[in-house]
């Protein structure tokens, strides 16, 4: 309990009015006692009229995981054993940092009367780990608004942040991989997929040049060959976690962005009969987890991007891309997250890039800073907004330049917004498989 | 980006409170200028012919104590055998204007003011050797002692009443040298100025005498007051008449004679104000300080504004004490802030570079060139821009020629466009470019 704005001015214009009387009354004495009387007793009977935060109760609920980017309902009931709930209600949650809760302070409006409220209260998940809500802390007015009322009560609800694998569990991967596994017939392209699947009876409408005619002649009916896009080939995600991939973009890092396009592609491949290999670097070579099948590959890169940190160190590009190279003895698509400030410090990822696209198929993932797009397009025709945006314009080109550059060079680039990065990613991925570039 | 960044458009509100703060600091330093520069010419006037400076070096170099005054500086009287005080006031009861041309410096009669209490309190302090003012600053300024640098004997008169020479007539001879011999030594002075030893009053005597003139006399005041010595001339003391025949080995001896077997030093007084410190015993007072002196502040109505201070206090310290919810999160420099600096500071150095039509020129271009790319792919910069233009003009030909017109304008930078010009115009272009991206997709 403290004293509320409407107290305070209360008693600084009691003060005012005492020391008037003080300074023309000689006898003024007895007066400013009753006065001052007169609030306490008005303070006291507020208090009393107020409903004690001991007769409400309060229970709270919270998921035991949830993914970066994502947001977990807090489930809260409060209700008042006595009486009825104070019309405004102010809550505030202490927590861990990676939480952010959207609003930052909650206001519960209850009509007279009201005797329990139950909310949801979303809260933004903004980087991976273990975190916590300690305590909720309720703020309400007085009947009469003299004292803020503070009560508070323990939580101890943890919640396990891990990375987003929504697309995965609602089946979004798997609709996008869907042309892939149906084969030919499904595929919008013409060309792709050479891995002999099955044999089928022709129909009409088919590609007449699928026609086994042998087969078809010792069966003596019109059997078509079906194929499938080439399998087992070697994905291997390549993971920059220099401090570059700390900035954040929409809330999460680049790192977390990474991680959980990662994770679906990573899916993705296991769906697509791959191999998915994962291989981290910054200042110094990390964790390389050697390829394998696709869904047993997910459980493995999933738990160890648990933990992964971006390092406070620039990365070392060469040597981080090098110790990769060594380790693979197959052509493979080697995906690459990574982030550049400026063509110059650019120019060791783009040689060693194109060292490594001599023998492998190099896809490097970009992202697009949304904030940087808005400054360099300003809605508004100021010269100060002129002058930031050909600023940010000459840092929009040199990373054009620096893109077209890995373009050149045969290194498949996939430059996005975070929010599209998954589906583009593995769109590409699907690409990548019908056009058997790998 | 982060959620703790904010666009960067949005531009806080300036407050004024920081200029505000400079204006009173720049004022206040100026104060402070203006008071050192007055210091700056006292200390100037102390240097130049007319001042005392050479005579404590003189003294100093005869095995004589003495002290300078300093601002800073207040000895005890009870210290000091003598002092020696170079009047540069023609009237102690007026102030003086300050000069502003050098014409005004060269008339200036009084160069350094000083009160008639501050005088008396001086000489009852300690035994004096005054000394009569004689040239105007033109001295200084010219450094000739022309009989112009003179001040008019006229200007003095309303001097010796505040001196307490009331029947007293000064005199002065033509711009020649007059010689004397006193205290053992060969004095010499140009343009000299004489008390007329007729004329002087009964509480004085001359100490050194020339003919029917007194250029020392000693001055009697009260019974316990001490006697005090008046120059009328003082070339004899002063920094370009110590040089001249004997009178440094006279006002030496002079000097010495008055001091007798005193060892304390002597004090050369270049100030106006009180530096010397004198003890009164007599107006010491003993107080007594008892408990009923504190009490006295918290009877009524003193124990009421106690009263009501503990209270508010109390209040407002309630208050703070207690917090709602968490401590709210520092917002770090983050990489984001970092890139948005990079890009402010670089657009901040455009703007001082001062080309803004060049600058201005490349954002309307590479604003079309951005549009054509959306539309036709990569192309080369030149040709982007053509062909994007021939696709508006197809579509909506009125408007096209109005952006057109506009873009060109603004991409030519022609050198008599002003800035207000361009500001115009940008804004035109603005406007019709949202209607062009309606029709041909956004950015």
């Amino acid at each position: 309990m403290r004293p509320s704005k409407r107290l305070i001015t209360l008693v600084f214009i009691l003060a005012a009015v005492s020391i008037f009387i003080g300074l023309t009354l000689p006898d003024g004495a007895g007066m400013v006692v009753m006065i001052w009387g007169g609030a306490v007793l008005f303070g006291l009977v507020d208090l009393l009229m107020t409903p004690s935060a001991k007769t409400f109760d309060l229970n709270a609920d919270l998921v035991e995981t949830g993914f970066t980017g994502a947001n977990a309902p807090l489930n809260l009931s409060i209700r008042a054993k006595k009486n009825s709930l104070p019309a405004y209600l102010e809550m505030r949650l202490h927590h861990g940092t990676e939480i952010t809760p959207t609003p930052a302070a909650q206001v519960l409006f209850n009509a007279p009367g009201t005797k329990q409220h139950q909310m949801s209260w979303p809260l933004g998940l903004r980087e991976r780990g273990q975190s916590k809500l300690t305590r909720l802390s309720v703020r309400f007015q007085s009947r009469f608004g003299l004292f803020e009322m503070l009560p508070s009560w323990p939580l101890d609800l943890n919640i396990d942040i891990v990375a987003n694998i929504a697309p995965v569990l609602n089946g979004e991967i798997h609709t996008q991989m869907l042309p892939l596994l149906d084969g030919l017939k499904d595929m919008n392209l013409r060309g792709e997929g050479s891995e002999f699947h099955q044999l089928r009876e022709f129909q009409i409408g088919m590609d007449p040049r699928s026609i086994d005619w042998k087969r078809s002649a010792r069966m003596r009916n019109m059997v078509a060959r079906e194929t499938r896009a080439e399998r087992n080939h070697q994905i291997i995600i390549c993971l920059d976690s220099g401090h570059l991939m700390g900035e954040h973009i929409d809330q999460l890092s680049k790192l977390d962005h990474a991680i959980n396009a990662s994770l679906s592609l990573a899916w993705a491949g296991g769906i697509g009969g791959d191999n998915v290999g994962f291989y981290n670097f910054d200042s110094r070579p990390q964790t390389f987890i050697p390829p394998r099948p696709g869904k047993r590959a997910f459980g493995h890169i999933q738990r160890h991007s648990a933990v992964l940190q971006q390092d406070t160190a620039e990365t070392n590009h060469t040597l981080g891309l090098t110790r990769l190279a060594s380790h693979l003895s197959r052509r493979s698509l080697v995906v690459v997250f990574s982030d550049f400030v400026d063509s110059t410090s650019a120019e060791l990822l783009v040689e060693n890039l194109s060292v490594m696209t001599r023998k492998h198929l190099v896809l490097y993932v970009a992202l697009r800073d949304p904030d940087l797009q808005a400054i360099a397009h300003p809605d508004h025709a100021s010269m100060a907004a002129v002058s930031e945006a050909v600023s940010a314009r000459q840092i929009l080109r040199e990373r054009e330049a620096v893109l077209d550059k890995l373009q050149r060079l045969g290194i498949l680039c996939l430059d996005t917004h975070p929010k599209h990065l998954t589906a583009s990613l593995i769109s590409r991925y699907i690409d990548i498989k019908a056009q058997e570039r790998i | 980006m982060t959620d703790t960044s904010a666009p960067s458009h949005v531009e806080a509100p300036v407050s004024n409170t920081p200029m505000i703060v400079v204006a009173i600091l720049l004022v206040l330093g100026f104060v402070m200028l203006s008071m050192l520069g007055s210091g700056q010419t006292d200390r100037q006037l102390n240097k130049s012919a007319i001042g005392v400076e050479t005579l404590g070096a003189w003294l100093d170099d005869q095995g004589v104590d003495n002290r300078l005054s300093h601002p800073r500086v207040h000895p005890s009287a009870e210290q000091l055998s003598l002092r020696i005080l170079p009047l540069y006031d023609t009237d102690l009861s007026a102030y003086t204007t300050t000069p502003e041309t050098r014409d005004e410096h060269i008339i200036q009669d009084d160069l350094r003011d000083i009160l008639q209490r501050n005088y008396s309190l001086k000489i009852q302090e300690i035994r004096s050797i005054v000394l009569m003012p004689k040239w105007r600053g033109g001295l200084n300024v010219t450094g000739i002692a022309h009989e112009q640098s003179l001040i008019p004997i006229g200007n003095l008169q309303p001097l010796l009443p505040q001196l307490g020479l009331h029947s007293i007539r000064l005199r002065r001879s033509g711009p020649n040298f007059e010689q004397l011999s006193s205290h053992g030594a060969e004095i010499a002075l140009f343009q000299a100025q004489f008390f007329d030893a007729r004329t002087l009053p009964d509480t004085c005597k001359s100490v050194v005498t020339f003919g029917k003139d007194a250029l020392v006399i000693a001055c009697k005041q009260a019974d316990d007051r001490p006697v005090v010595y008046i120059v009328s001339d003082p070339d004899l003391m002063n920094n370009h008449g110590l040089k001249v025949a004997e009178n440094a080995r006279f006002t030496l001896n002079f000097i010495n004679n008055l001091r007798g077997t005193d060892e304390r030093p002597v004090y050369i007084d270049r100030s106006s104000q009180l530096l010397v410190t004198v003890e009164r015993p007599d107006e010491y007072q003993e107080y007594e300080r008892g408990s009923d002196e504190f009490e006295r502040f918290f009877t009524y109505p003193f124990s009421l504004l106690w009263a009501v201070l503990l209270i508010v206090l109390a209040m407002l310290f309630w208050r703070g004490s207690r917090r709602f919810g968490p401590l709210n999160a520092s917002g770090g420099p983050s990489r984001a802030q970092s890139k948005r600096a990079a890009i402010a500071a670089k657009a901040r150095l455009l703007r001082l570079s001062g080309n803004d039509g060049r600058m201005v020129a490349d954002f309307v271009s590479s604003q079309i060139e951005d549009l054509a790319k959306r539309n036709f792919g990569h192309v080369t910069s030149g040709e982007a821009e053509a062909r994007f233009m021939a696709l508006v003009a197809r579509r909506h030909p009125k408007l096209a020629k109005e952006f057109s017109a506009v873009s060109d304008t603004l991409m030519a930078n022609p050198p008599e466009m002003s800035a207000h010009q361009r500001h115009r115009l940008l804004a035109t272009y603005h406007s019709l470019l949202k209607k062009v991206m309606e029709h041909h997709g956004p950015h």
